[in-house]
């Protein structure tokens, strides 16, 4: 073929303010792409991979980002230069994008099938009900007249997925671009999501640009990768010579970070004292008041019991919706069980409240998923860091120094003690809402997907520094996580939660090597980057 | 940058933005800041700018045409119009001020309450329901006939029919703080309601307050001036824009200066606090202050 179809050529960007130009986010960005072909774009967060592909669909923040330079051409058509009716024009037939988040890409006033036939009406196309109906069929949701009648908030993660992708691809475009559509669904989901896209877009020889971190995925879907870092391409090739021999430190590490399962070493300490002991949870919302999938209410817990010891990991693994984080809610008695107790240090919780309870609430702490939301804004981290141990007396001077030590424990310096949260990153907050946890020096800690929200490179050191904290301070730990890799290297003991039972339970290194519930199998196999013909390999080396 | 790509720039991305002043910053909030400024500083130094004495009554040059003297003329009772003019600030600026402080705070006090505490929510918020029903000129009134006219009373009534605004509010603004992750950590941390409201929600929730405080600052004025003119306002002999106004009524067929100077004061002074509020509204924007932290 002697023209690619998308060819991008020294593009560079930077941030705006007005008409100043700020630091460049894109530099010298060149990539090429043929018809058919799966290119994945890999790299950390804020690397560019999603700046990339908005220059590419002409939906860069003009306010906000400037390209300076460089040229990107659809078929030979330069799509910098064209007018915005002419991107209109392109934007369907010709390319199409499915975002991240597809809860918040959906209008979630509009019926899925509305918005389906919003872009079919926008290219002049007839019969437009029938048209997405079938399409909706394609992507397997069943029953899709049902569907086409749904409204986004109506359905589940991996379903608005699915209705993404129909939408993006139901004119059948030469250029999808997907922005790590499977980063905020579970394994199983990602892994059927995965196959759809493979299956859609080889019936009509469409071109992938793929944008994810996660490199299992990678070896997956890619026919030829690239690799970003701070703007740059640092690395292109077919995707199996890149897996082989990664050529530069990043792109080990994101292999590093994305395809290795490695169990953790056993934990000899199995003396530890419960110090959290949960028995019979149940806690379920009112019906009709939640959000229902097929008819079982999210999020409910339907009878735990768990016992967490001292210096010990304890995972707790499920799909969303499953009740992890209710777990968590009501152990920190942020929310109240209907029924079940809850023993810390052999005091039982659920029924005292006020006053009474506050005596208890120290002994357990909690580090939350989002690091940018848990910290107020308005108040210093060491102001954050102190809170706690200010609230039972300690006299504000040795609270100060408390945190001044925490935040070297947890890898920061002395020295940010007075910054605010927004002058850190994901990573650096998660830390500080750490070091928060600790200063209370709790008996055990519960982490809620607590390296969810960042990127692979960031969550390696993360779990590393809740790994030498356990070390160093015999604290027990309650991991709750959807990412089976996560688990496998924290975790001593694991949970498997599923509809808000626990489903298989046992040591970690049991669940890895030898699963017992075909649950657990269907997980192990979901996950990216092994597939099913490697299985056996993967048991004998676990 | 190539000449093609610097074009284009110009000619699709930025083309509804003309002109780029420093952010948060236009013409319209400079100068209301200096109308503001000046009205303020007029008030403040009234004994000492004012060229004559507002209440001297001198029956001889009633109705006087402005002359060297009497810069804006004279009022039917042959006082400097140009003086009550800037005595009438005082009144103003004091009954918007303290409208906007007083109303705020109680609002602050009984919104906070109910979104925090359930239990106190529809009490207090039917209440405040109550109130806004009625209408806030018909409430001042209600509440300065049963106090007497005074300028406290006119004070008081004005911030009681301003309350109810600010309580919703602050009960909205409470209510989402609350469902906040930071405030849920708090509570693990062992942190008590009273300290969560002082050192999570309130500093949180104090921006749009601030803003909607000024929006008060100039209604306040408005119906000050309103109760002037009616007369059930503050003592007529204590010179206040609503005042002058009402009393400039009479002759505005042989002197429509007695009602347009005032009516321009007010005008200018309710223009430039709505200005004043837009913009602090506009720089206290989320996206304002995520932008500026994305820049950082």
């Amino acid at each position: 073929m002697s023209q690619p179809l998308l060819q991008l050529h020294g593009l560079s960007a930077s941030q705006r303010d007005g008409r100043k130009l700020g630091r460049p986010v894109l530099k010298d960005v060149s990539l090429h792409l043929d018809k058919g072909e799966t290119l994945c774009v890999v790299g950390r967060s804020g690397a560019g991979k999603s700046l990339t592909a908005l220059a590419v669909m002409g939906l860069m923040p003009p306010r906000d980002m400037a390209i300076t330079g460089g040229a990107i051409r659809l078929q030979g058509e330069d799509l910098l230069n064209a007018n915005p009716k002419r991107l209109r024009q392109l934007r369907g037939p010709r390319m199409a994008m499915v975002f991240q988040e597809p809860m918040t890409a959906l209008n979630p006033l509009m019926t899925i099938g509305r918005q389906i036939e919003e872009t079919l009406a926008g290219h002049g196309v007839t019969a437009r009900r029938e048209r997405a109906i079938e399409m909706l069929k394609r992507v397997g949701l069943s029953g899709a007249a049902r569907f086409h009648a749904a409204f986004p908030h109506e359905l589940s993660g991996g379903q608005r997925q699915r209705a993404m992708i129909a939408m993006a691809l139901i004119l059948k475009p030469l250029l999808l671009i997907a922005d790590e559509p499977t980063t905020a669904l579970d394994v199983l989901t990602q892994k059927q999501i995965l196959g759809l896209l493979r299956e859609l877009t080889a019936e009509a020889g469409t071109a992938i640009v793929y944008i994810t971190h996660d490199m299992g995925v990678v070896a997956d879907i890619a026919d030829r990768v690239a690799v970003m870092h701070h703007g740059r391409i640092l690395e292109t090739g077919a995707a199996a010579d890149v897996l082989a021999h990664p050529q530069c430190a990043v792109t080990r590490a994101l292999i590093a970070a994305g395809t290795d399962i490695s169990v953790k070493p056993q934990n000899k300490n199995l003396s530890g004292e419960p110090v959290l002991t949960v028995e019979g949870l149940v806690k379920t919302y009112e019906a009709g008041k939640s959000l229902r999938r097929n008819g079982e209410t999210i999020g409910a817990v339907r009878g735990i019991s768990l016992s967490l010891r001292s210096g010990r990991t304890l995972g707790i693994i499920g799909e969303t919706g499953s009740g992890k984080t209710t777990i968590a809610r009501s152990i920190m008695r942020l929310t109240d069980p209907d029924s079940g107790t809850i023993h810390v240090g052999g005091t039982e919780l659920t029924a005292l409240s006020g006053l009474r309870l506050k005596p208890y609430r120290k002994k357990v702490q909690i580090v939350f998923q989002d690091p940018y939301r848990s910290l107020n804004p308005r108040r210093t981290i060491g102001q954050s860091i102190s809170e706690g141990p200010c609230n039972y007396g300690l006299c504000r001077k040795t609270a100060r120094e408390r945190a001044q030590r925490l935040l070297t424990l947890v890898g920061l310096t002395e020295d940010v003690i007075d910054l605010y949260p927004h002058q850190f990153s994901g990573g650096e907050r998660q830390r500080i809402a750490l070091a928060r946890a600790l200063a209370l020096e709790p008996l055990a800690l519960i982490a809620d997907e607590p390296v969810s929200a960042l990127d692979m490179a960031t969550q390696a050191t993360v779990l590393q520094l809740l790994r030498d904290i356990q070390e160093k301070t015999g604290v027990a730990i309650m991991l709750i996580t959807h990412d089976l890799r996560v688990a496998a290297q924290m975790c001593d003991d694991i949970a498997l939660l599923r509809a808000g039972r626990i489903v298989e339970s046992g040591s970690a290194a049991q669940l890895f090597s030898a699963p017992q519930t075909a649950y657990a199998r269907a997980l192990l196999n979901a996950l990216p980057g092994r597939p099913a013909k490697h299985d056996n390999k993967r048991r004998a080396s676990g | 940058m190539s000449p093609r790509n610097a074009l284009h720039m110009l000619s699709i991305r930025s083309w509804y933005r003309p002109m780029s002043l420093p952010r948060g910053m236009t013409a319209a909030s400079v100068s209301a800041a200096a109308v503001l400024a000046a009205i303020a500083a007029l008030a403040f130094f009234a004994p000492f700018i004012a060229p004559h004495d507002p209440t001297f009554v001198a029956p001889t040059v009633r109705l006087q045409s402005a002359d060297q003297t009497y810069l804006l003329g004279t009022d039917s009772f042959g006082r400097d119009l140009l003086s009550r003019l800037i005595y009438g600030g005082q009144v103003s600026l004091l009954i918007g001020l303290g409208t906007a402080v007083l109303a705020t705070a109680a609002g602050m006090l009984l919104g906070l309450t109910a979104g925090y505490f359930r239990a106190a929510d529809s009490l207090i918020m039917r209440a405040m329901d109550a109130m806004m029903a009625i209408p806030s000129i018909l409430l001042a009134i209600a509440i300065v006939s049963l106090w007497g006219a005074s300028l406290q009373s006119v004070l008081f009534a004005v911030a009681i029919s301003e309350t109810p605004r600010v309580a919703r509010l602050a009960r909205s603004l409470t209510l989402t703080a609350r469902s906040e992750l930071y405030v849920e950590a708090a509570q693990t941390l062992g942190t008590s309601p009273f300290q969560i409201l002082w050192r999570h929600v309130i500093p949180n929730a104090l921006g749009p307050l601030i803003v909607l405080g000024t929006y008060i600052c100039a209604s306040a004025i408005i119906l000050e001036s309103i109760l002037s003119f009616l007369g059930t306002g503050i003592d007529p002999q204590i010179p206040t824009w609503g005042n002058i106004i009402a009393e400039g009524r009479m002759y505005i067929e042989i002197k429509p200066s007695l009602v347009l100077w005032p009516s321009l004061f007010l005008t200018v002074t309710v223009w430039a606090l709505h200005i004043l509020g837009d913009t602090t509204r506009d720089r206290l924007d989320p996206k304002a202050l995520t932008r500026k932290m994305a820049d950082q």
